[in-house]
């Protein structure tokens, strides 16, 4: 393997953790697939819709996330929003993630 | 639109009823959001290669239709281990039983190889079906919702002394033990399986000379020796000192015994049908024996080798 094919395999590794944190923060608002997917990109977050599509209809079995169909522009959409399980959970996850952050920098920064 | 229809119709296909509308919808919603969005880029409709570039960024409808079911995988990670471990254990007793049970097989036929062949196969064949049951079981027990754990109950007291050496598997040895006696029961025409009969039709003008007549002993004995190491290596689940200066004597007298068969002339005894084999078959034949004789040698210096360094190293 080279050092490429290395830093593309542990860089999937590290972003598959966050993805889910990325998403509920996402669906603080209500959004439908598509339009979630746009606005990640737009804070610089790429998912590809056959990893997203399928992570909020577990997290929506997982009763994280509602999801409510309705029609806009003569098409049915799917929007789905955060929970209340789901944001008791989100702003757990968060504060794991700026614990984990904080701890990450530091053991980085001693180098 | 035709092209996105018939991917969404073909994706369907590859989901449970219970699914397609809700996959559908949805997928449709994203697709159409995206043609939206590039058509008004470009302030025009899109065309069909613009519509065929999202569907193949989407990727192929089964691929994508499997991201939305559960369990993509025949084992999991939590059963596997569990799965490998009975899979060789298996495979190693029907091997051995197989081969024990092809033996008059293999005697009484008059072509050998033809034989070595089908055996191999019937091997092959119940080999698949012992996959196929025992990854069913596996599957019927992962859907049932068995605890894996129940599968992996250990206890740290409970753990095989490894002794000082290298951990060897009991099934391992068990394997090697149970060919060390196959190879015993042929050498000692056990299953009355003539050595100038076990080969092809028009090699039967040929025998092992005389010579071979005294080595029968010495071999039995050799083996013995090689069998009590098997058994204690068997029992201790382990390479240690006792079974390594075994194997290293057992290594010596093997090597001394090839010595003494190697300068056996001739190796093979033309019987008087010999005018059936040409001098090239002889000495092809003769060849042959020579060289399984020395990779017999060079295996049993390499272990010697092998089990002295490990011996110095402690």
């Amino acid at each position: 393997m080279t050092d490429s094919e290395h830093y593309q395999k542990l860089k999937l590794e590290l972003r598959r953790g966050v993805l889910i944190l990325a998403v509920l923060a996402e669906l603080r608002e209500e959004h439908y697939g598509y339009s979630l997917r746009k606005n990640l990109l737009a804070k610089g977050l790429e998912i590809d819709e056959g990893t997203l599509y399928p992570l909020i209809r577990r997290l929506e079995k997982q009763e994280l996330l509602t999801s409510q169909w309705r029609e806009e522009n003569n098409r049915k959409k799917r929007f789905y929003q955060l929970s209340e399980v789901g944001k008791s959970v989100f702003a757990k996850l968060k504060q794991d993630w700026l614990d984990t952050e904080s701890t990450l920098n530091t053991i980085l920064g001693e180098q | 639109m035709k092209m996105i229809d018939n991917y969404l119709a073909t994706l369907c296909t590859y989901l449970p009823e219970s699914m397609q509308q809700d996959v559908r919808d949805e997928l449709e919603a994203s697709i159409y959001g995206q043609l939206d969005d590039i058509a008004e880029q470009k302030g025009r409709d899109v065309n069909e290669l613009e519509q065929a570039q999202i569907l193949e960024q989407l990727g192929h409808p089964m691929q994508v239709a499997a991201s939305y079911l559960p369990n993509q995988q025949l084992i999991g990670q939590a059963f596997f281990p569990m799965f490998k471990k009975v899979l060789q254990t298996t495979f190693m007793i029907v091997t051995a039983i197989h081969l024990f049970m092809s033996l008059p097989y293999l005697a009484n036929s008059s072509n050998f190889i033809g034989a070595v062949i089908r055996t191999f196969w019937g091997l092959m064949e119940t080999g698949v079906w012992l996959f196929g049951f025992i990854t069913l079981i596996f599957y019927a027990m992962q859907l049932s919702g068995f605890d894996p754990k129940r599968l992996y109950t250990w206890s740290a007291f409970e753990l095989k002394d490894r002794v000082d050496g290298k951990p060897v598997s009991r099934f391992e040895s068990l394997f090697e033990l149970a060919m060390q006696v196959l190879f015993l029961a042929w050498w000692n025409n056990v299953l009355s399986w003539p050595v100038n009969d076990i080969t092809a039709e028009r090699f039967r003008s040929i025998t092992l000379s005389q010579q071979w007549e005294s080595v029968v002993m010495p071999v039995n004995i050799i083996i013995g020796l090689v069998m009590l190491i098997t058994v204690h290596k068997l029992w201790v689940c382990g390479w240690n000192t006792i079974n390594r200066v075994g194997n290293i004597v057992a290594n010596l007298l093997i090597l001394a015994l090839m010595w003494h068969i190697l300068g056996f002339d001739p190796l093979v005894e033309i019987n008087n049908q010999a005018q059936l084999l040409s001098e090239h078959a002889v000495n092809t034949i003769e060849l042959s024996i020579k060289a399984v004789l020395w990779i017999i040698v060079f295996v049993n210096l390499w272990e010697m080798f092998a089990s002295g360094r490990k011996l110095l190293r402690r």
